[in-house]
């Protein structure tokens, strides 16, 4: 049988309450669902309130003439609205966000394929506004950087920068920017074969610089504004030439996709006046995107990363110092368990194409529309909204209103924190109380448990002098309590009445015997001859044993009342032995091999009754006699040890049988072979426990360790 | 003229016994099955020596209950009490009754009889109030009387039972000798004594000299063997 504590079931209880902490995390993300709709209905409001701002103003998209659907051309330049100024140096610090995600704003067309090796050439580019220029970055990836040998006149002998211009009047300008060392570039009007400048004298509005990088190199561009108005086409391509020897152009890269290299994409500038409304409505962690029908970027503001350090707390707990506690000690708890949102994640500024398409359809149909998405790198959970534009009840545009849902799942943290704070406080204070109760509880059960052990002594007697623990206690165990000792005390009864048992037969049958013998006697002595008979002999004799039978029986309810009773005196149980040693030889000349004795030098003083110690002795040193072997002495021997009396009576002779020496002790339990002369009934050894017992000691017997003989010990504690 | 003897004793057979016994011996017997009619029959006339069973009939402790009403009739009449426990010898002598012997059962009738001529031989001599010297021995400060079988120490006599008498007078007849157990139990003039009989009679006797002289040590045990009078 697996033996499991009270203790331990309790606390296998407690661990149940590990069902609040998950209930409580179940419980919290239903709780984020349920804040995300909320976020995402507070987006669409957002949306919504945008919107109607925008209502009815087709004066914001006035600014550039609105494309059909239809006529979208993939090669569209999209121009991002920057902030400042940009300094023409090469570097790419002040583009900022700008640079890093330049070339997620379309793809490079090939205008010239190469012949056999088509990846020595890639770029990225970007292009901005800021006032009256037209901004673009280009950072080119090529194998091999070829500047401009000036000694020709040919403009496309080295890696150079192409732009297409064409007007509202399809007047088609070409302008080459070339360089001759990494600088400022030169940029020329150039022909249609894009071979000689039209003109020897370079174009200064425009500005060009050229700044060799690791694996190829960046061009910087500005583009006074005058030259770029509201239905100006432009295409801006990359031309490269590898090989220093036959300066051939071998790759054109451009931003147009048109069918052929002289049809440039339109130039998308946001909206100023979009722009400035939205500034308005700037704030951390919100993007907000206003497109067109044409699902082109109109504007676009904001950063959908949130501050870093930013502090988002439960507004209106008040367990922000408890909270601040835990997080002291459960700060590595949390990081485990919780997932910390990243304040920085990367998503695609105005990518249309990765945006949800669906959710844009459906807005431009007319409808608010809402959904989430991962991050691009899949680090965060975006929430978008959308709402649609109207002017006179005509859909013009769309807000796209983005958050992270990061404060969300801040704030799932911080209630996920909260929760385990107080499951931990409340789990250690309920833990602390059901251990304590357990505690308790085991210690009653095994204060009674001793004790009930307790009530029987080893001999099998009852001992109730202390009685048993928790009897008033009102509960089941106070309740087990009196029921064991009720037990008890009917066992208690009924032993004492076995106890008295052969005292009262021996009582009763005292007087039949004394009818017996007396009314032998009285013949006796009234008819001589038949005293003279054998048979009246035999009847004495019968009569004699049955009398000493039933003294024996006497015995030991007689000892025990007279030890109850009887006075303790101090004495010298050394000095005692010896005389009932030396006395023992003197009374019983017939056992001639005698005693060896073994007493000590000194005094060992005892307090008791030496008359009933004497008495002891002789029924131990009669029951060695009588099982000792032929002319074997019986040994007996006095030492102290841990403050106690040893005595030993060592006979040889037969052994105890297994099993025996227990029971050897309790009253009519004899060894004696049936037939013997004398008449036992077991009552000897019976005895001289009650004696050690009521003396405080103990008794025992064991065989010898040669096997062939017994050894009784008595230890009697010192006075 | 005869002696008078009661006997009270619930067992018709037992009684009839000892009455048969002791009217054999020549003395005059009447017997009491129980406590009310023996009061009754001393109330019209006292016996010379009463033997009394402790338990009669319905009362565990009748005995001692008729011991008490007997000695307030007469201070000097004997009693002597049957019993079947040593024990009970205790109880009498804790309850103070003044019996003058006990005997326990099976009661010989021999001794019986031997008892009851002793105790009638101690009540002539006190009435007479002389002391025959010659029948008296001292020995240090005992004084054994063997004609009215009465024992003194340091001058003051002692309250002993007759049995009590017989061990004292045994043990200093003959001074830093050991008396036997199995000698003592002769002595005693009983049919079945024990070592722990003889152990309590001796007990009784010191605590009775005790109570005298507490620096009283003249009996000492011979642990094993027997007791012996300090010579």
């Amino acid at each position: 049988m697996i033996r499991v504590s009270i203790r331990y079931k309790l606390l296998l209880v407690v661990l149940t309450l590990l069902l609040i902490p998950w209930m409580g995390y179940q419980y919290v993300r239903e709780m984020k669902t349920f804040a995300l709709q909320g976020q995402e209905e507070a987006l669409l409001l957002t949306a919504g309130a945008i919107a109607t701002v925008l209502h009815d103003r087709p004066e914001l998209f006035s600014s550039e003439k609105i494309v059909p659907a239809t006529d979208r051309e993939i090669g569209d330049l999209r121009v991002m609205r920057l902030d400042h100024p940009l300094t023409m140096d090469g570097k790419l610090d002040d583009w900022g966000r700008l640079a890093e995600n330049a070339g997620h704003y379309s793809v490079p067309r090939y205008l010239k394929k190469p012949g056999g090796h088509e990846k020595d050439l890639s770029y990225k580019h970007v292009l901005g506004s800021w006032g009256r220029y037209l901004y673009a970055l280009f950072i080119v990836q090529d194998d091999k950087v070829t500047y401009r040998d000036t000694s020709y006149r040919r403009l496309d002998n080295s890696d150079h920068l192409r732009i297409y211009l064409r007007n509202e009047k399809d007047t088609m300008t070409q302008f080459a920017a070339v360089a001759a060392k990494p600088g400022r570039m030169d940029v020329y009007a150039m022909d249609e074969e894009w071979r000689y400048p039209i003109t020897g004298d370079p174009i200064y509005s425009i500005v060009s610089y050229f700044r060799p990088l690791e694996n190829g190199y960046a061009i910087e561009l500005r583009i006074p504004g005058n030259m770029v108005s509201d239905d100006t086409r432009l295409a801006i391509a990359i031309a490269d030439v590898d090989d220093v020897k036959k300066r051939k152009v071998e790759t054109v890269l451009g931003t147009s996709t048109a069918k052929n290299t002289t049809d440039p994409g339109r130039v998308r500038i946001p909206s100023p006046e979009i722009d400035r409304i939205l500034r308005g409505l700037d704030k951390p962690g919100t993007r907000i995107w206003i497109i067109d029908q044409n699902k082109y970027v109109r504007a676009l503001v904001g950063d959908l990363s949130t501050p870093q350090n930013r502090e988002i707390k439960l507004s209106g707990s008040n367990m922000k110092s408890l909270q601040q506690w835990m997080n002291k000690f459960l700060g590595p708890v949390f990081r485990i368990i919780l997932n910390t949102p990243v304040t920085e994640f990367k998503d695609l500024p105005d990518d249309t194409r990765t945006r949800n398409e669906a959710v844009i359809y459906q807005v431009l149909e007319g409808k608010p529309a809402t959904d989430r998405r991962a991050s691009v790198d899949q680090q965060a959970e975006l929430l978008m909204a959308a709402h649609p534009i109207l002017n006179n009840d005509k859909i013009m545009g769309a807000v796209i209103v983005e958050r992270s849902s990061n404060n969300v799942v801040d704030l799932q943290n911080q209630l996920l924190q909260n929760l385990i704070a107080v499951t931990v406080i409340v789990f250690a204070l309920v833990g602390a109380a059901l251990m304590t109760f357990a505690w308790r509880l085991t210690r009653r059960i095994r204060r009674l448990s001793r004790a009930s052990g307790h009530a029987i002594n080893p001999e099998g007697r009852l001992r109730m002098e202390h009685g048993l623990p928790d009897t008033n206690a009102g509960d089941e165990i106070g309740d087990l309590s009196r029921s064991i000792s009720g037990m008890l005390k009917r066992l208690t009864h009924y032993t004492r009445y076995l106890e008295r048992m052969p005292d009262t037969l021996a009582h009763e049958l005292n007087n039949p015997l004394n009818v017996v013998n007396s009314s032998l006697e009285n013949l006796g002595t009234q008819h001589p001859d038949i005293a003279q008979s054998k048979y009246m002999s035999r009847a004495r004799n019968g009569v004699n044993r049955l009398g000493s039978l039933l003294a024996s029986l006497t015995e030991a309810g007689n000892l025990e009342e007279a030890l109850e009773t009887e006075h303790h005196e101090k004495f010298n149980l050394n000095k005692m032995l010896a005389m009932l040693i030396e006395g023992y030889q003197e009374s019983h000349p017939e056992f001639k091999q005698g005693f060896i004795t073994q007493l000590p030098e000194h005094q060992v003083i005892l307090e008791g009754s030496p008359d009933h110690i004497a008495q002891m002795m002789d029924k131990l040193l009669d029951n060695a006699m009588d099982f000792c072997a032929p002319r074997q002495p019986v040994s007996f021997s006095l030492s102290i040890w841990h403050q106690q009396a040893i005595i030993k009576v060592m006979n040889i002779g037969k052994t105890l049988p297994e099993g025996m020496e227990e029971r050897l002790f309790d009253p009519m339990i004899s060894l004696r072979q049936s037939g013997e002369s004398r008449s036992h009934l077991g009552m000897g050894l019976h005895i001289v426990r009650l004696i050690a017992t009521a003396h405080g000691g103990t008794v025992d017997a064991r065989n010898n360790e040669a096997g062939n003989g017994v050894v009784f010990e008595v230890r009697l504690p010192l006075a | 003229m005869s002696r008078k003897i009661a006997i009270v004793e619930d067992d018709p057979d037992q009684r009839e016994n000892y009455a048969d016994a002791m009217t054999m011996h020549g003395f005059e017997v009447t017997t009491y099955p129980n406590r009310p009619e023996a009061l009754k029959g001393f109330k019209n006339e006292l016996p010379d020596l009463a033997i009394l069973d402790i338990m009669l009939e319905d009362e565990p402790d009748g005995g001692f209950d008729l011991c008490r009403e007997l000695r307030s009739m007469s201070r000097n009449l004997p009693i002597i009490f049957l019993t079947a426990r040593d024990n009970d010898i205790d109880t009498v002598s804790g309850l103070r009754l003044d019996a003058w012997d006990y005997l326990t059962k099976p009661v010989n009738l021999q001794y019986l009889a031997v008892r009851v001529s002793s105790l009638f031989r101690i009540v002539d001599t006190l009435s007479a109030r002389t002391v025959d010297e010659d029948k008296v021995y001292r020995l240090g400060d005992l004084m054994v009387d063997q004609q009215s079988m009465s024992i003194a120490w340091k001058g003051q006599p002692l309250n002993l039972t007759l049995t009590e008498y017989w061990l004292v007078e045994s043990m200093s007849r003959h001074p830093g000798h050991v008396r036997t157990y199995d000698h003592m139990m002769q002595v005693t003039r009983q049919s079945m004594v024990e070592r722990n009989t003889i152990n309590g009679y001796i007990r009784r006797i010191r605590n009775k000299f005790k109570a005298q002289d507490s620096k009283f040590d003249a009996i000492q045990t011979v642990f094993g063997v027997g007791y012996r009078w300090k010579a």
